[in-house]
């Protein structure tokens, strides 16, 4: 019976683990990475990818969640993506005109697009999908636009504009595919958005059209004949199967039953690479979002984190270049900063104030700090503010079940400065409960994706009116009216480098607070046979792609 | 799971069983028997000593990523650099604290329901029988998964749940040996002298009843170290002390890429397992005369 139950019990696992953790495709960059096969695309042919979990929904305007999003963004369309450079390209909507010096975006949406089943594409599509989906049901965009968005107008079918009560500047950057993908109002109006069987049996804009879907095991897409750009897509199918140990996804590839995958643990991805035969790339464009940061988050309503003493000796003893090369195998970076570098004009590279490792240098602080240490124990307080004396210098640290290395690093590291850590795993809806909801934690782990723009996933970290319980808000429960005001003013500031500017300065505030400790940004190795080229590494991946036999 | 044990509890509740005064003698006697105990010896040395055989904190980073065995980590180090011989000698002292935690509480209700039931049948009898029932068809391992996904994960709670969860095999032995036993001469003869009917529970029909229970035991608790380790490989097991199961679990990320990650927590699953399923089934034979 243990053994039957083991393996029913593992699928389940497996699913809420992938869930979270999850490497797959999303917005922006549709580019050519790294082609590998040769010459013109050739059309025709299909192309299995492997992913990890059921999707569950194939409905991305109503959800963040990366397995949706995965499986999902192949159907449909943003107004804008974004290429390489994060330069906003053509997508439904073919021109735009920014007016009222960012308040007011006006979009002249491309003739003749039609749904898949025939349908004709219009503004009220856009409209509805940001008034009843969006702004209501998908986590980023609601808390971005929706608190600054003032009204929709569609004067005609061709045209639609939004019009927000202050400038906004970062607008174009969260209209792709993953934060506000358009789905088709004749389907959904007058029905229960989140029951409306069209989750499961899309209709769609995107290049691919679903075909059939089994649960738990594969879902097959076929080309759109009448696709708005022209020859595209290359391919005739895709298939995704849904393998969800990453583990025998690799064998799969290897035996050439998948043909792509979107992300393989470090040791693996070294075993393809010396193999030879697979093309490579790295990416920080993610399901659950982009340009993510693994953030340690201190509960700063606890007494003994409310003295950023302690907070920087931690920060201190944390040797984040060990994340990199033992957790991550080498793909990803070192977080040098509060924003990722994968926003290169707020990233503010090279701040004094972010902490380094050096472990002689924490055990300095800790003993300055009140935090007192006899022969290799665990260090007691002795005139810490708000602690008692001889409170053991032990906390719990909350994670999701997949970033348990993470808290392993972790407790071993902060151990060896005489710092006790429990490791709580929690599964993701307990862990929001937790944190955001019970606030019952003292120091935690979390994915912090920041996105294109900074408005999009940093802002929510730090805003005082954010703590409380929106899951995957402001964990630390920072409050800072500084910080507050900076990030009202990058808000309404429409030239990019003054922005700069100012998210510099509001880093520089950051470091100097450290209300949470940036460890590392996190990147997931594509991977896929060389037969196939022209990949994206997001949520329309196979759009442009092509494969020799 | 229960069917080895439900055999060896249908050999050893037929016919009647006459105390046997050297039955570990007669354990060792058997090739089987030798196995069992030595491995089961071992794992128990293990288990108490971990603290001085391990050779590193199982937690510390002590090495480079994924090394392979070498000298000075004889069983190689995991992705953190961590040492996995350490991480499988504290493996074996968590396997060893489930099982006896739960040994001794399945032991102990299982005999006291037994004893009560047997001896002074009737409705109590009945009452007895049928709860010892309703908790037989508990699915153990699933209720482990509830109570873990209630209450989170822990040793303490593991040990009640399964403890509370494997009496009735052992009651049931208990019961029908005390059946066999009360009318026998010896008690009959205690009853004549005045004793107590507690006098006569404790010091007459005790100590001939428990032997085929304490062989059964071995079985209940090879299931519990599986039951442990596969809560540990779904990720269940508390993460804050090693266990076998998580070690394996960790190790399925790099099946290829570090085979010793997988082999030697298998290993020492398995040989735990294999030992007290020995070591049971030498008993059970030896107690019911059987070879």
């Amino acid at each position: 019976m243990p053994i039957r139950g083991l393996s029913a019990c593992f699928g389940l696992v497996v699913l809420v683990v992938s869930a979270c953790s999850g490497a797959d495709p999303d917005d922006g960059a549709t580019a050519d990475p790294s082609a590998t096969a040769t010459g013109e695309p050739t059309r025709g042919g299909t192309l299995v990818a492997a992913i990890d979990s059921d999707p569950g929904s194939l409905n991305p305007a109503i959800s963040t969640s990366g397995g949706t999003h995965t499986a999902s963004e192949l159907l449909f369309n943003g107004l804008v993506e974004l290429d390489e450079q994060l330069e906003p390209v053509a997508e439904l909507a073919e021109s735009w005109e920014v007016l009222e010096d960012g308040a007011v975006y006006r979009f002249d949406l491309r003739n003749g697009v039609t749904w898949h089943d025939g349908e004709p594409f219009t503004s009220a599509d856009v409209k509805f999908t940001f008034e009843e989906m969006l702004l209501e049901l998908h986590s980023r965009t609601a808390a971005s636009v929706g608190a600054a968005l003032q009204s929709i107008e569609t004067p005609d079918p061709d045209t639609v504009e939004f019009r927000f009560r202050e400038p906004y500047a970062p607008f174009l950057l969260q209209l792709g595919v993953t934060e506000a993908p358009i789905l088709p109002m004749h389907v959904y109006e007058g029905t229960d958005v989140q029951e409306n069987p069209a989750n499961i049996d899309p209709i769609g804009t995107g290049p691919f059209r679903l075909e059939s879907y089994t649960p738990d095991s594969e879902l097959r897409f076929v080309a759109y004949e009448d696709y708005f750009k022209p020859d595209l897509p290359y391919l005739d199918e895709v298939v995704m199967r849904i393998i969800p140990d990453p583990g025998n996804q690799v064998v799969a590839l290897e035996a050439g039953e998948v043909d792509w995958l979107f992300g393989a643990p470090g040791p693996e991805l070294e075993l393809l690479r010396q193999a030879g035969g697979f093309g490579f790339f790295e990416t920080a464009v993610n399901p659950g979002g982009s340009n993510c940061i693994m953030t340690v988050s201190f509960n700063l309503e606890r007494p003994m984190f409310q003295d950023v003493a302690l907070r920087r000796a931690i920060g201190t003893a944390l040797d984040r270049d060990q994340f990199l090369e033992r957790v991550l195998f080498g793909q990803g970076r070192v977080a040098e900063a509060p924003i990722s570098s994968g926003i290169p004009f707020a990233h503010a590279a090279g701040l004094e104030g972010m902490p380094q490792f050096d472990a002689a240098e924490a055990e300095q602080l800790l003993d300055e700090a009140g935090w007192q240490r006899e022969g290799d124990g665990v260090r007691t307080a002795s005139g810490v503010d708000g602690v008692p004396d001889g409170t053991p210098l032990a906390f719990d640290f909350l994670h999701f079940p997949s970033f348990e290395a993470y808290g392993d690093l972790v407790r071993a590291q902060l151990g060896e400065v005489g710092i006790e850590v429990e490791l709580v795993p929690l599964e993701p809806p307990v862990f929001a409960e937790r944190v955001f909801t019970d606030r019952e934690f003292d120091t935690n782990i979390i994915s912090y994706c920041n996105g294109a723009d900074p408005e999009i996933g940093v802002k929510r970290m730090y805003l005082s009116s954010n703590v409380g319980p929106v899951p995957f808000s402001n964990s630390s429960a920072y409050r800072n009216p500084d910080v507050d005001r900076l990030f009202e003013q990058a808000r309404t500031t429409v030239d990019l480098a003054e922005r700069g500017e100012i998210y510099r300065e509001l880093q520089e505030q950051l470091v100097e607070d450290l209300p949470y400790l940036w460890i590392v940004e996190t990147e997931s190795g594509r991977v896929f046979t060389d037969d196939c080229a022209g990949f994206g590494p997001a949520g329309h991946f196979a759009e442009t792609a092509y494969c020799a036999s | 799971m229960s069917d080895i044990a439900e055999v060896a509890a249908e050999g050893l509740a037929t016919g009647p069983v006459p105390r046997r005064p050297r039955l570990a003698a007669r354990v060792l006697r058997t090739p089987t028997g030798v196995v069992g105990v030595l491995i089961t010896l071992c794992w128990l040395a293990v288990g108490v000593a971990a603290p001085a055989l391990a050779p590193y904190d199982p937690f510390a980073i002590e090495g480079s990523a994924l090394g392979p065995p070498s000298a000075v980590h004889p069983l190689g180090t995991d992705a953190l650099g961590r040492d996995l011989l350490s991480g499988v000698v504290w493996g074996a002292r968590t396997s060893l604290v489930v099982a006896a935690g739960v040994a001794v509480l399945a032991l102990l209700i299982g005999t006291v329901v037994g004893l009560v039931s047997g001896y002074l049948g009737g409705w109590l009898d009945d009452v007895l029988m049928r709860s010892t029932e309703v908790f037989q068809v508990l699915p153990r391992f699933f209720l482990a998964l509830v109570v873990i996904a209630f209450f989170g994960p822990g040793l303490d709670r593991l040990v009640l749940v399964l403890g509370v969860t494997s009496w009735p095999l052992l009651a049931r032995v208990v019961r029908a040996e005390v059946f066999s036993l009360r009318h026998r001469e010896f008690v009959d003869a205690a009853r004549v002298h005045g004793a107590s009917t507690s006098r006569i529970l404790v010091r007459e029909i005790l100590p001939n009843a428990l032997p085929p229970a304490v062989a059964l035991l071995g079985l209940v608790v090879a299931q519990v170290i599986l039951i442990e380790a596969s809560l540990g490989f779904l990720g269940l097991g508390d993460p804050n002390v090693t266990s076998w199961g998580a070690l394996a679990s960790e190790a399925q990320r790099f099946l290829r890429a570090a085979w010793w990650l997988s082999v030697f927590p298998g290993l020492a699953i398995l040989l735990a397992v294999l030992g007290l399923n020995l070591l049971g089934d030498a008993v059970t034979d030896a107690a019911s005369g059987r070879r």
